[in-house]
Protein backbone atom coordinates (compact mmCIF):
# COMPACT_ATOMS: atom_id res chain seq x y z
CA UNK A 1 0.00 0.00 0.00
CA UNK A 2 2.71 2.39 1.01
CA UNK A 3 4.85 1.17 -1.85
CA UNK A 4 2.15 1.91 -4.37
CA UNK A 5 1.72 5.40 -2.99
CA UNK A 6 5.47 5.98 -3.22
CA UNK A 7 5.48 4.81 -6.82
CA UNK A 8 2.69 7.15 -7.76
CA UNK A 9 4.36 10.07 -6.00
CA UNK A 10 7.62 9.49 -7.83
CA UNK A 11 5.88 9.20 -11.19
CA UNK A 12 3.83 12.27 -10.41
CA UNK A 13 6.87 14.35 -9.49
CA UNK A 14 8.70 13.27 -12.62
CA UNK A 15 5.88 14.13 -14.98
CA UNK A 16 5.35 17.44 -13.25
CA UNK A 17 9.04 18.08 -13.85
CA UNK A 18 8.50 17.31 -17.55
CA UNK A 19 5.39 19.39 -17.97
CA UNK A 20 6.12 22.39 -15.77
CA UNK A 21 8.49 24.27 -18.13
CA UNK A 22 5.98 23.91 -20.95
CA UNK A 23 3.14 25.29 -18.88
CA UNK A 24 5.40 28.04 -17.67
CA UNK A 25 6.42 29.24 -21.10
CA UNK A 26 2.86 29.00 -22.39
CA UNK A 27 1.66 31.05 -19.44
CA UNK A 28 4.41 33.58 -20.19
CA UNK A 29 3.02 33.95 -23.67
CA UNK A 30 -0.34 34.96 -22.27
CA UNK A 31 1.00 37.25 -19.56
CA UNK A 32 1.30 40.97 -19.73
CA UNK A 33 4.84 42.28 -19.47
CA UNK A 34 4.11 43.57 -16.00
CA UNK A 35 3.15 40.11 -14.79
CA UNK A 36 6.12 38.48 -16.46
CA UNK A 37 8.77 40.46 -14.63
CA UNK A 38 6.89 40.42 -11.37
CA UNK A 39 8.72 38.79 -8.52
CA UNK A 40 7.60 36.66 -6.74
CA UNK A 41 6.36 35.04 -9.95
CA UNK A 42 2.67 35.34 -10.48
CA UNK A 43 0.82 32.11 -11.01
CA UNK A 44 -2.54 33.76 -11.28
CA UNK A 45 -2.81 36.59 -13.72
CA UNK A 46 -5.02 38.28 -16.24
CA UNK A 47 -4.35 36.70 -19.64
CA UNK A 48 -3.78 38.70 -22.80
CA UNK A 49 -3.27 37.97 -26.44
CA UNK A 50 -1.02 40.96 -26.85
CA UNK A 51 2.18 38.92 -27.05
CA UNK A 52 0.94 36.86 -29.93
CA UNK A 53 -0.22 39.97 -31.73
CA UNK A 54 3.09 41.74 -31.15
CA UNK A 55 5.21 38.83 -32.22
CA UNK A 56 3.30 38.48 -35.46
CA UNK A 57 2.66 42.05 -36.38
CA UNK A 58 5.43 43.84 -34.59
CA UNK A 59 3.03 46.08 -32.78
CA UNK A 60 4.30 46.25 -29.24
CA UNK A 61 2.80 47.89 -26.25
CA UNK A 62 5.08 49.86 -23.99
CA UNK A 63 4.46 49.87 -20.29
CA UNK A 64 3.01 53.34 -20.64
CA UNK A 65 0.24 51.86 -22.76
CA UNK A 66 1.33 53.41 -26.02
CA UNK A 67 1.63 51.20 -29.05
CA UNK A 68 4.82 51.35 -31.04
CA UNK A 69 5.75 49.56 -34.21
CA UNK A 70 8.81 47.36 -34.42
CA UNK A 71 9.62 45.10 -37.31
CA UNK A 72 8.53 41.60 -36.53
CA UNK A 73 10.19 38.80 -38.32
CA UNK A 74 8.19 35.93 -36.89
CA UNK A 75 6.17 35.30 -40.04
CA UNK A 76 9.42 35.23 -41.98
CA UNK A 77 10.98 32.80 -39.52
CA UNK A 78 7.99 30.50 -39.73
CA UNK A 79 7.99 30.68 -43.50
CA UNK A 80 11.69 29.87 -43.63
CA UNK A 81 11.42 26.99 -41.22
CA UNK A 82 8.58 25.61 -43.26
CA UNK A 83 10.40 25.92 -46.57
CA UNK A 84 13.59 24.39 -45.23
CA UNK A 85 11.85 21.54 -43.43
CA UNK A 86 9.39 20.57 -46.14
CA UNK A 87 11.95 21.12 -48.88
CA UNK A 88 14.56 18.89 -47.33
CA UNK A 89 11.94 16.29 -46.45
CA UNK A 90 10.84 16.23 -50.08
CA UNK A 91 14.38 15.70 -51.31
CA UNK A 92 15.03 13.09 -48.65
CA UNK A 93 11.96 11.05 -49.56
CA UNK A 94 12.80 11.22 -53.26
CA UNK A 95 16.34 10.03 -52.71
CA UNK A 96 15.84 7.91 -49.63
CA UNK A 97 13.07 5.56 -50.67
CA UNK A 98 14.90 4.05 -53.66
CA UNK A 99 18.19 4.00 -51.78
CA UNK A 100 16.90 2.20 -48.73
CA UNK A 101 14.83 -0.22 -50.81
CA UNK A 102 17.93 -1.09 -52.74
CA UNK A 103 19.91 -1.62 -49.56
CA UNK A 104 17.20 -3.60 -47.85
CA UNK A 105 15.96 -5.84 -50.59
CA UNK A 106 18.32 -6.00 -53.50
CA UNK A 107 21.70 -7.43 -54.29
CA UNK A 108 24.27 -4.74 -53.72
CA UNK A 109 27.91 -5.39 -53.16
CA UNK A 110 28.99 -3.99 -49.84
CA UNK A 111 25.54 -3.07 -48.67
CA UNK A 112 26.48 -3.66 -45.07
CA UNK A 113 29.26 -1.13 -45.39
CA UNK A 114 26.93 1.39 -46.95
CA UNK A 115 24.32 0.85 -44.27
CA UNK A 116 26.93 1.22 -41.58
CA UNK A 117 28.10 4.42 -43.23
CA UNK A 118 24.62 5.90 -42.96
CA UNK A 119 24.61 4.86 -39.33
CA UNK A 120 27.95 6.50 -38.70
CA UNK A 121 26.64 9.83 -39.96
CA UNK A 122 24.47 9.83 -36.88
CA UNK A 123 27.58 9.89 -34.71
CA UNK A 124 29.42 12.54 -36.65
CA UNK A 125 29.55 15.98 -35.05
CA UNK A 126 27.70 18.15 -37.54
CA UNK A 127 30.18 20.97 -37.12
CA UNK A 128 32.89 18.78 -38.65
CA UNK A 129 30.97 19.07 -41.90
CA UNK A 130 29.42 22.50 -41.45
CA UNK A 131 32.63 24.45 -40.86
CA UNK A 132 34.36 23.30 -44.07
CA UNK A 133 31.09 23.84 -45.92
CA UNK A 134 31.07 27.40 -44.61
CA UNK A 135 34.08 28.21 -46.71
CA UNK A 136 32.84 26.18 -49.69
CA UNK A 137 29.45 27.84 -49.65
CA UNK A 138 30.93 31.28 -49.76
CA UNK A 139 32.89 30.30 -52.84
CA UNK A 140 29.97 28.55 -54.49
CA UNK A 141 27.61 31.43 -53.67
CA UNK A 142 25.36 29.02 -51.79
CA UNK A 143 25.56 30.93 -48.53
CA UNK A 144 22.20 31.94 -47.12
CA UNK A 145 20.21 30.19 -49.85
CA UNK A 146 17.32 27.81 -49.46
CA UNK A 147 18.70 25.20 -51.85
CA UNK A 148 22.10 25.30 -50.21
CA UNK A 149 20.62 24.70 -46.78
CA UNK A 150 18.23 22.03 -48.03
CA UNK A 151 21.17 20.09 -49.38
CA UNK A 152 23.04 20.41 -46.08
CA UNK A 153 19.94 19.39 -44.11
CA UNK A 154 20.26 16.01 -45.85
CA UNK A 155 23.09 15.28 -43.43
CA UNK A 156 20.46 15.01 -40.73
CA UNK A 157 17.41 13.76 -42.58
CA UNK A 158 18.76 11.32 -45.15
CA UNK A 159 20.53 8.83 -42.82
CA UNK A 160 17.56 8.90 -40.47
CA UNK A 161 15.08 8.29 -43.28
CA UNK A 162 17.13 5.60 -44.99
CA UNK A 163 17.70 3.63 -41.81
CA UNK A 164 14.09 3.83 -40.63
CA UNK A 165 12.82 2.77 -44.06
CA UNK A 166 15.44 0.01 -44.08
CA UNK A 167 13.86 -1.46 -40.99
CA UNK A 168 10.34 -1.16 -42.42
CA UNK A 169 11.37 -2.67 -45.75
CA UNK A 170 12.91 -5.59 -43.95
CA UNK A 171 9.55 -6.26 -42.39
CA UNK A 172 8.09 -7.02 -45.78
CA UNK A 173 8.37 -10.75 -46.45
CA UNK A 174 10.47 -11.59 -49.47
CA UNK A 175 7.69 -13.89 -50.73
CA UNK A 176 5.48 -11.01 -51.72
CA UNK A 177 8.24 -9.53 -53.82
CA UNK A 178 9.07 -12.86 -55.41
CA UNK A 179 5.41 -13.41 -56.17
CA UNK A 180 5.41 -10.13 -58.04
CA UNK A 181 8.47 -11.16 -60.04
CA UNK A 182 6.86 -14.47 -60.90
CA UNK A 183 3.87 -12.55 -62.18
CA UNK A 184 6.26 -10.79 -64.51
CA UNK A 185 6.67 -7.42 -62.84
CA UNK A 186 9.90 -5.52 -63.21
CA UNK A 187 11.68 -4.54 -60.00
CA UNK A 188 10.60 -0.93 -60.38
CA UNK A 189 6.98 -1.88 -60.88
CA UNK A 190 7.26 -4.12 -57.84
CA UNK A 191 8.54 -1.25 -55.84
CA UNK A 192 5.85 1.16 -56.90
CA UNK A 193 2.82 -1.10 -57.05
CA UNK A 194 3.48 -3.63 -54.33
CA UNK A 195 6.04 -2.48 -51.81
CA UNK A 196 5.26 1.21 -51.44
CA UNK A 197 1.58 0.76 -50.58
CA UNK A 198 2.62 -1.75 -47.93
CA UNK A 199 5.13 0.71 -46.56
CA UNK A 200 2.81 3.67 -46.40
CA UNK A 201 2.88 3.76 -42.61
CA UNK A 202 6.65 3.38 -42.65
CA UNK A 203 7.12 6.31 -44.98
CA UNK A 204 4.75 8.36 -42.87
CA UNK A 205 6.62 7.45 -39.71
CA UNK A 206 10.02 8.22 -41.19
CA UNK A 207 8.72 11.48 -42.67
CA UNK A 208 7.28 12.65 -39.39
CA UNK A 209 10.51 12.03 -37.55
CA UNK A 210 12.58 13.69 -40.25
CA UNK A 211 10.19 16.62 -40.20
CA UNK A 212 10.69 17.05 -36.47
CA UNK A 213 14.46 16.82 -36.68
CA UNK A 214 14.66 19.23 -39.58
CA UNK A 215 12.29 21.66 -37.87
CA UNK A 216 14.47 21.62 -34.76
CA UNK A 217 17.91 21.97 -36.30
CA UNK A 218 19.92 24.96 -35.35
CA UNK A 219 23.56 24.60 -36.33
CA UNK A 220 23.11 24.64 -40.09
CA UNK A 221 21.16 27.84 -40.28
CA UNK A 222 23.31 29.46 -37.63
CA UNK A 223 26.53 29.09 -39.57
CA UNK A 224 25.43 28.72 -43.17
CA UNK A 225 22.48 31.06 -43.17
CA UNK A 226 21.90 34.74 -42.61
CA UNK A 227 19.06 37.17 -42.86
CA UNK A 228 17.18 35.65 -45.74
CA UNK A 229 16.86 32.08 -44.52
CA UNK A 230 16.66 32.26 -40.74
CA UNK A 231 14.38 29.56 -39.38
CA UNK A 232 12.60 29.98 -36.11
CA UNK A 233 15.30 28.29 -34.04
CA UNK A 234 17.65 31.12 -34.95
CA UNK A 235 14.95 33.74 -35.03
CA UNK A 236 14.01 33.18 -31.42
CA UNK A 237 17.47 34.24 -30.33
CA UNK A 238 16.96 37.64 -31.91
CA UNK A 239 14.29 38.38 -29.37
CA UNK A 240 17.07 38.41 -26.81
CA UNK A 241 19.64 40.57 -28.46
CA UNK A 242 17.63 43.74 -28.15
CA UNK A 243 18.34 45.96 -25.20
CA UNK A 244 15.51 44.39 -23.36
CA UNK A 245 14.49 40.78 -23.51
CA UNK A 246 11.06 40.85 -25.06
CA UNK A 247 10.00 37.99 -22.89
CA UNK A 248 6.33 37.99 -23.77
CA UNK A 249 6.78 38.07 -27.50
CA UNK A 250 9.58 35.56 -27.30
CA UNK A 251 7.41 33.21 -25.28
CA UNK A 252 4.63 33.56 -27.83
CA UNK A 253 7.05 32.93 -30.67
CA UNK A 254 8.53 29.95 -28.86
CA UNK A 255 5.10 28.48 -28.25
CA UNK A 256 4.22 28.84 -31.89
CA UNK A 257 7.54 27.35 -32.92
CA UNK A 258 7.03 24.39 -30.65
CA UNK A 259 3.50 23.51 -31.74
CA UNK A 260 4.39 21.43 -34.82
CA UNK A 261 6.95 19.45 -32.86
CA UNK A 262 4.53 18.73 -30.04
CA UNK A 263 1.72 17.77 -32.40
CA UNK A 264 3.95 15.43 -34.34
CA UNK A 265 5.48 14.06 -31.17
CA UNK A 266 2.11 12.98 -29.86
CA UNK A 267 1.14 11.62 -33.29
CA UNK A 268 4.34 9.65 -33.61
CA UNK A 269 4.73 8.16 -30.16
CA UNK A 270 3.97 4.70 -31.45
CA UNK A 271 6.98 4.43 -33.74
CA UNK A 272 9.29 6.86 -32.04
CA UNK A 273 11.48 4.17 -30.58
CA UNK A 274 12.09 2.58 -33.94
CA UNK A 275 12.89 5.93 -35.43
CA UNK A 276 15.16 7.29 -32.75
CA UNK A 277 17.22 4.13 -32.55
CA UNK A 278 17.46 4.10 -36.34
CA UNK A 279 15.63 0.86 -36.70
CA UNK A 280 17.66 -1.01 -34.14
CA UNK A 281 14.66 -1.45 -31.90
CA UNK A 282 11.06 -2.01 -32.78
CA UNK A 283 8.25 -1.17 -30.43
CA UNK B 1 8.96 -22.09 -66.02
CA UNK B 2 8.68 -19.60 -63.10
CA UNK B 3 12.35 -20.17 -62.26
CA UNK B 4 13.44 -19.19 -65.75
CA UNK B 5 11.42 -15.98 -65.65
CA UNK B 6 12.90 -15.04 -62.29
CA UNK B 7 16.44 -15.61 -63.48
CA UNK B 8 15.96 -13.46 -66.55
CA UNK B 9 14.46 -10.60 -64.61
CA UNK B 10 17.24 -10.61 -62.06
CA UNK B 11 20.15 -10.74 -64.46
CA UNK B 12 18.88 -7.94 -66.66
CA UNK B 13 18.54 -5.77 -63.62
CA UNK B 14 21.84 -6.24 -61.94
CA UNK B 15 22.50 -2.56 -62.43
CA UNK B 16 19.20 -1.28 -61.07
CA UNK B 17 20.04 -1.54 -57.36
CA UNK B 18 23.08 0.61 -57.93
CA UNK B 19 21.11 3.10 -59.98
CA UNK B 20 18.62 3.48 -57.17
CA UNK B 21 21.48 4.31 -54.87
CA UNK B 22 23.11 6.91 -57.08
CA UNK B 23 21.33 10.03 -55.83
CA UNK B 24 21.92 9.05 -52.22
CA UNK B 25 25.58 8.37 -52.95
CA UNK B 26 25.88 11.80 -54.53
CA UNK B 27 24.51 13.40 -51.39
CA UNK B 28 26.84 11.28 -49.30
CA UNK B 29 29.82 12.40 -51.36
CA UNK B 30 28.64 15.94 -50.85
CA UNK B 31 28.92 15.32 -47.12
CA UNK B 32 32.13 13.34 -47.09
CA UNK B 33 34.05 15.72 -49.32
CA UNK B 34 33.77 18.71 -46.95
CA UNK B 35 34.58 16.46 -44.03
CA UNK B 36 37.73 15.21 -45.77
CA UNK B 37 38.60 18.80 -46.54
CA UNK B 38 38.25 19.59 -42.87
CA UNK B 39 40.36 16.57 -42.00
CA UNK B 40 43.14 17.85 -44.23
CA UNK B 41 42.77 21.35 -42.81
CA UNK B 42 43.21 20.01 -39.31
CA UNK B 43 46.82 19.25 -40.19
CA UNK B 44 47.47 22.81 -41.33
CA UNK B 45 47.44 26.25 -39.83
CA UNK B 46 44.55 27.27 -42.05
CA UNK B 47 43.14 30.58 -40.95
CA UNK B 48 40.34 32.56 -42.53
CA UNK B 49 42.48 35.65 -42.19
CA UNK B 50 44.95 34.23 -44.69
CA UNK B 51 42.89 31.74 -46.65
CA UNK B 52 45.48 31.30 -49.34
CA UNK B 53 48.42 30.59 -47.08
CA UNK B 54 47.85 27.11 -45.74
CA UNK B 55 50.99 25.52 -44.32
CA UNK B 56 51.13 21.89 -43.41
CA UNK B 57 52.07 21.71 -39.76
CA UNK B 58 51.49 18.07 -39.09
CA UNK B 59 50.02 17.12 -35.78
CA UNK B 60 50.70 20.36 -33.97
CA UNK B 61 47.00 21.25 -33.71
CA UNK B 62 46.30 17.87 -32.20
CA UNK B 63 49.19 18.11 -29.77
CA UNK B 64 47.85 21.46 -28.69
CA UNK B 65 44.43 20.07 -28.00
CA UNK B 66 45.50 16.90 -26.30
CA UNK B 67 48.44 18.12 -24.30
CA UNK B 68 47.96 21.78 -23.52
CA UNK B 69 46.21 22.89 -20.36
CA UNK B 70 43.40 24.60 -22.25
CA UNK B 71 43.01 21.70 -24.63
CA UNK B 72 42.81 19.13 -21.88
CA UNK B 73 40.27 21.29 -20.09
CA UNK B 74 38.07 21.32 -23.18
CA UNK B 75 38.30 17.56 -23.49
CA UNK B 76 37.59 17.22 -19.80
CA UNK B 77 34.46 19.37 -20.00
CA UNK B 78 33.23 17.37 -22.98
CA UNK B 79 33.71 14.04 -21.24
CA UNK B 80 32.38 15.30 -17.92
CA UNK B 81 29.20 16.55 -19.55
CA UNK B 82 28.69 13.18 -21.21
CA UNK B 83 29.23 11.45 -17.89
CA UNK B 84 26.83 13.69 -15.95
CA UNK B 85 24.03 13.54 -18.47
CA UNK B 86 24.26 9.85 -19.31
CA UNK B 87 24.50 8.67 -15.72
CA UNK B 88 21.65 10.82 -14.47
CA UNK B 89 19.44 10.05 -17.45
CA UNK B 90 20.10 6.32 -17.28
CA UNK B 91 19.37 6.04 -13.56
CA UNK B 92 16.31 8.25 -13.66
CA UNK B 93 15.14 6.71 -16.91
CA UNK B 94 15.38 3.13 -15.73
CA UNK B 95 13.62 4.01 -12.49
CA UNK B 96 10.73 5.76 -14.19
CA UNK B 97 10.44 3.13 -16.90
CA UNK B 98 10.25 0.34 -14.35
CA UNK B 99 7.64 2.24 -12.37
CA UNK B 100 5.63 3.00 -15.49
CA UNK B 101 5.79 -0.61 -16.54
CA UNK B 102 4.44 -1.68 -13.18
CA UNK B 103 1.31 0.43 -13.47
CA UNK B 104 -0.92 -0.84 -16.21
CA UNK B 105 -3.81 1.58 -15.86
CA UNK B 106 -3.65 5.23 -16.73
CA UNK B 107 -0.16 5.17 -18.15
CA UNK B 108 -1.26 5.57 -21.73
CA UNK B 109 -1.59 9.31 -21.31
CA UNK B 110 1.78 9.50 -19.59
CA UNK B 111 3.43 7.52 -22.36
CA UNK B 112 1.99 9.88 -24.94
CA UNK B 113 3.40 12.84 -23.01
CA UNK B 114 6.88 11.36 -22.85
CA UNK B 115 8.04 12.31 -26.36
CA UNK B 116 7.10 15.97 -25.92
CA UNK B 117 10.27 17.33 -24.25
CA UNK B 118 12.24 15.11 -26.60
CA UNK B 119 10.74 16.62 -29.72
CA UNK B 120 11.05 20.26 -28.74
CA UNK B 121 13.96 21.99 -30.40
CA UNK B 122 16.88 21.92 -27.93
CA UNK B 123 17.39 25.62 -28.63
CA UNK B 124 13.87 26.41 -27.51
CA UNK B 125 14.22 24.22 -24.45
CA UNK B 126 17.46 26.03 -23.68
CA UNK B 127 15.78 29.42 -23.91
CA UNK B 128 12.91 28.24 -21.70
CA UNK B 129 15.23 26.92 -19.03
CA UNK B 130 17.52 29.92 -19.26
CA UNK B 131 14.57 32.13 -18.37
CA UNK B 132 13.45 29.85 -15.57
CA UNK B 133 16.95 29.56 -14.13
CA UNK B 134 17.56 33.27 -13.89
CA UNK B 135 19.09 33.71 -10.43
CA UNK B 136 17.08 36.75 -9.45
CA UNK B 137 13.84 36.66 -11.42
CA UNK B 138 13.58 33.01 -12.35
CA UNK B 139 10.83 30.79 -11.10
CA UNK B 140 13.11 27.89 -10.16
CA UNK B 141 15.01 29.72 -7.48
CA UNK B 142 11.69 31.05 -6.25
CA UNK B 143 10.25 27.57 -5.91
CA UNK B 144 13.40 26.30 -4.23
CA UNK B 145 13.27 29.13 -1.73
CA UNK B 146 9.66 28.38 -1.00
CA UNK B 147 10.49 24.90 0.14
CA UNK B 148 13.45 26.14 2.11
CA UNK B 149 16.28 25.31 -0.25
CA UNK B 150 18.81 27.91 -1.32
CA UNK B 151 18.71 29.20 -4.85
CA UNK B 152 21.61 28.85 -7.23
CA UNK B 153 23.45 30.99 -9.71
CA UNK B 154 22.89 28.21 -12.28
CA UNK B 155 24.56 29.05 -15.57
CA UNK B 156 26.18 32.20 -14.25
CA UNK B 157 28.67 30.60 -11.88
CA UNK B 158 31.67 28.55 -12.93
CA UNK B 159 30.96 25.76 -10.49
CA UNK B 160 27.31 25.28 -11.38
CA UNK B 161 27.21 26.17 -15.08
CA UNK B 162 27.95 22.74 -16.53
CA UNK B 163 25.52 20.96 -14.24
CA UNK B 164 22.86 23.54 -15.12
CA UNK B 165 23.17 22.71 -18.79
CA UNK B 166 23.13 19.03 -17.83
CA UNK B 167 19.79 19.63 -16.09
CA UNK B 168 18.31 20.94 -19.32
CA UNK B 169 19.73 17.91 -21.12
CA UNK B 170 18.16 15.60 -18.53
CA UNK B 171 14.80 17.28 -19.04
CA UNK B 172 14.95 16.84 -22.80
CA UNK B 173 16.46 13.38 -23.11
CA UNK B 174 15.36 11.26 -20.14
CA UNK B 175 12.15 10.40 -22.03
CA UNK B 176 14.34 8.95 -24.77
CA UNK B 177 15.88 6.52 -22.30
CA UNK B 178 12.49 5.74 -20.80
CA UNK B 179 11.03 4.85 -24.19
CA UNK B 180 13.90 2.53 -25.00
CA UNK B 181 13.82 0.82 -21.61
CA UNK B 182 10.05 0.40 -21.86
CA UNK B 183 10.57 -1.38 -25.16
CA UNK B 184 13.08 -3.60 -23.42
CA UNK B 185 10.87 -4.28 -20.43
CA UNK B 186 8.09 -5.49 -22.67
CA UNK B 187 10.38 -8.30 -23.75
CA UNK B 188 10.88 -9.62 -20.22
CA UNK B 189 8.85 -12.77 -19.68
CA UNK B 190 6.37 -12.43 -16.83
CA UNK B 191 7.22 -15.84 -15.40
CA UNK B 192 10.60 -14.62 -14.27
CA UNK B 193 9.12 -12.38 -11.60
CA UNK B 194 6.78 -15.07 -10.42
CA UNK B 195 9.70 -17.40 -9.97
CA UNK B 196 11.68 -14.84 -8.05
CA UNK B 197 8.67 -14.08 -5.86
CA UNK B 198 8.67 -17.74 -4.88
CA UNK B 199 12.29 -17.40 -3.95
CA UNK B 200 11.35 -14.47 -1.75
CA UNK B 201 13.12 -11.69 -3.62
CA UNK B 202 12.25 -8.11 -2.78
CA UNK B 203 11.90 -5.23 -5.20
CA UNK B 204 15.52 -4.11 -5.13
CA UNK B 205 16.80 -7.58 -5.77
CA UNK B 206 14.32 -7.96 -8.61
CA UNK B 207 15.57 -4.77 -10.17
CA UNK B 208 19.28 -5.33 -9.90
CA UNK B 209 19.64 -9.07 -10.29
CA UNK B 210 16.86 -9.81 -12.76
CA UNK B 211 15.53 -6.82 -14.65
CA UNK B 212 18.72 -4.98 -15.38
CA UNK B 213 20.69 -7.98 -16.63
CA UNK B 214 17.83 -8.94 -18.94
CA UNK B 215 17.43 -5.48 -20.45
CA UNK B 216 21.16 -4.84 -20.58
CA UNK B 217 21.31 -4.58 -24.41
CA UNK B 218 18.67 -1.87 -24.28
CA UNK B 219 20.48 -0.01 -21.54
CA UNK B 220 23.69 -0.13 -23.53
CA UNK B 221 21.95 1.02 -26.70
CA UNK B 222 20.50 4.00 -24.88
CA UNK B 223 23.95 4.60 -23.44
CA UNK B 224 25.56 4.70 -26.88
CA UNK B 225 23.14 7.25 -28.23
CA UNK B 226 23.25 9.49 -25.20
CA UNK B 227 27.00 9.44 -24.70
CA UNK B 228 27.67 10.29 -28.31
CA UNK B 229 24.99 12.93 -28.58
CA UNK B 230 26.10 14.64 -25.40
CA UNK B 231 29.74 14.66 -26.46
CA UNK B 232 28.74 16.55 -29.58
CA UNK B 233 26.07 18.74 -27.99
CA UNK B 234 26.27 22.26 -29.37
CA UNK B 235 22.81 23.83 -29.32
CA UNK B 236 22.34 23.92 -25.56
CA UNK B 237 25.82 25.20 -24.93
CA UNK B 238 25.42 27.96 -27.49
CA UNK B 239 22.09 29.16 -26.18
CA UNK B 240 22.97 28.92 -22.50
CA UNK B 241 26.55 30.01 -22.06
CA UNK B 242 28.61 29.94 -25.25
CA UNK B 243 31.39 28.33 -23.26
CA UNK B 244 31.28 30.63 -20.27
CA UNK B 245 31.49 31.80 -17.59
CA UNK B 246 35.18 31.92 -18.35
CA UNK B 247 35.62 28.52 -19.90
CA UNK B 248 33.54 26.56 -17.43
CA UNK B 249 31.36 25.11 -20.18
CA UNK B 250 33.80 25.04 -23.04
CA UNK B 251 33.17 21.68 -24.65
CA UNK B 252 34.74 20.66 -27.94
CA UNK B 253 31.88 21.71 -30.26
CA UNK B 254 31.59 25.18 -28.75
CA UNK B 255 35.34 25.52 -28.65
CA UNK B 256 35.60 24.58 -32.32
CA UNK B 257 32.87 27.02 -33.24
CA UNK B 258 34.57 29.87 -31.42
CA UNK B 259 38.04 28.95 -32.66
CA UNK B 260 36.89 28.57 -36.24
CA UNK B 261 34.43 31.40 -36.68
CA UNK B 262 35.49 33.97 -34.10
CA UNK B 263 39.23 33.45 -33.94
CA UNK B 264 39.10 32.33 -37.57
CA UNK B 265 41.65 29.59 -36.92
CA UNK B 266 39.96 26.92 -38.96
CA UNK B 267 42.80 24.43 -38.85
CA UNK B 268 42.74 24.25 -35.08
CA UNK B 269 38.96 24.09 -34.99
CA UNK B 270 38.90 21.19 -37.41
CA UNK B 271 41.46 19.32 -35.33
CA UNK B 272 39.22 19.50 -32.29
CA UNK B 273 36.32 18.14 -34.29
CA UNK B 274 38.36 15.23 -35.64
CA UNK B 275 39.29 14.27 -32.08
CA UNK B 276 35.61 14.39 -31.15
CA UNK B 277 34.60 12.34 -34.12
CA UNK B 278 37.19 9.67 -33.37
CA UNK B 279 36.09 9.44 -29.74
CA UNK B 280 32.46 9.07 -30.82
CA UNK B 281 33.34 6.42 -33.35
CA UNK B 282 35.38 4.39 -30.86
CA UNK B 283 32.64 4.58 -28.22
CA UNK B 284 30.01 3.55 -30.76
CA UNK B 285 32.10 0.73 -32.14
CA UNK B 286 33.03 -0.74 -28.77
CA UNK B 287 29.55 -0.53 -27.28
CA UNK B 288 27.74 -1.75 -30.37
CA UNK B 289 30.10 -4.72 -30.63
CA UNK B 290 29.45 -5.46 -26.97
CA UNK B 291 25.70 -5.35 -27.53
CA UNK B 292 26.05 -7.72 -30.49
CA UNK B 293 28.01 -10.14 -28.36
CA UNK B 294 25.42 -10.12 -25.62
CA UNK B 295 22.66 -10.69 -28.13
CA UNK B 296 24.53 -13.61 -29.67
CA UNK B 297 25.12 -15.20 -26.29
CA UNK B 298 21.42 -15.40 -25.75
Amino acid sequence: MLKKAARIVILGLFFMFLLFPLFWIISYSFKQEVDIIAYPPKFIFKPTLQNYISSFTGKARASTGIFYQTKSKLPLYLKNTFILTVGSLFVTILIGVPASYSLAKMKVKGKQHLTFMFLSFRFLPELAVILPIYVLFNRLKLFDTYHGLIWVYQLITLPLFVLIMHSFFQDIPQDIIEAAYVDGATPIKTLIRVVLPLCGPGIAAASILCFIFAWNTFQFALILGANKTQPITIGLLTFISFQEIQRGSMAAAATVGVIPSVVFAVLSHKFIVRGLTLGALKE
Amino acid sequence: MPVRVRKRVFSSNRVLPYLLLVPAILVVIGIIYPWLLGLYQSFTDYSLLNPDKMIFIGARNFADILFSKKGLHTVKITLLYGLYTTSIELSLGILIAVLLNREKKGTRVLRAILPVPLMIAPVIAGIMWKLMMDPSTGVINYLLNTIGLPGSKWIYHTRTALISIAVIDVWIFTPFIILIILAGLSSVPQGVYEASAIDGANDFQNLFYITIPIILPYILLACVFRLIDSFKMFDLFYVATKGGPGDATMNIPIWSYLTGLKELRMGRAMAGLQVLWVVNYVVAFVLLRFIERIRKMR
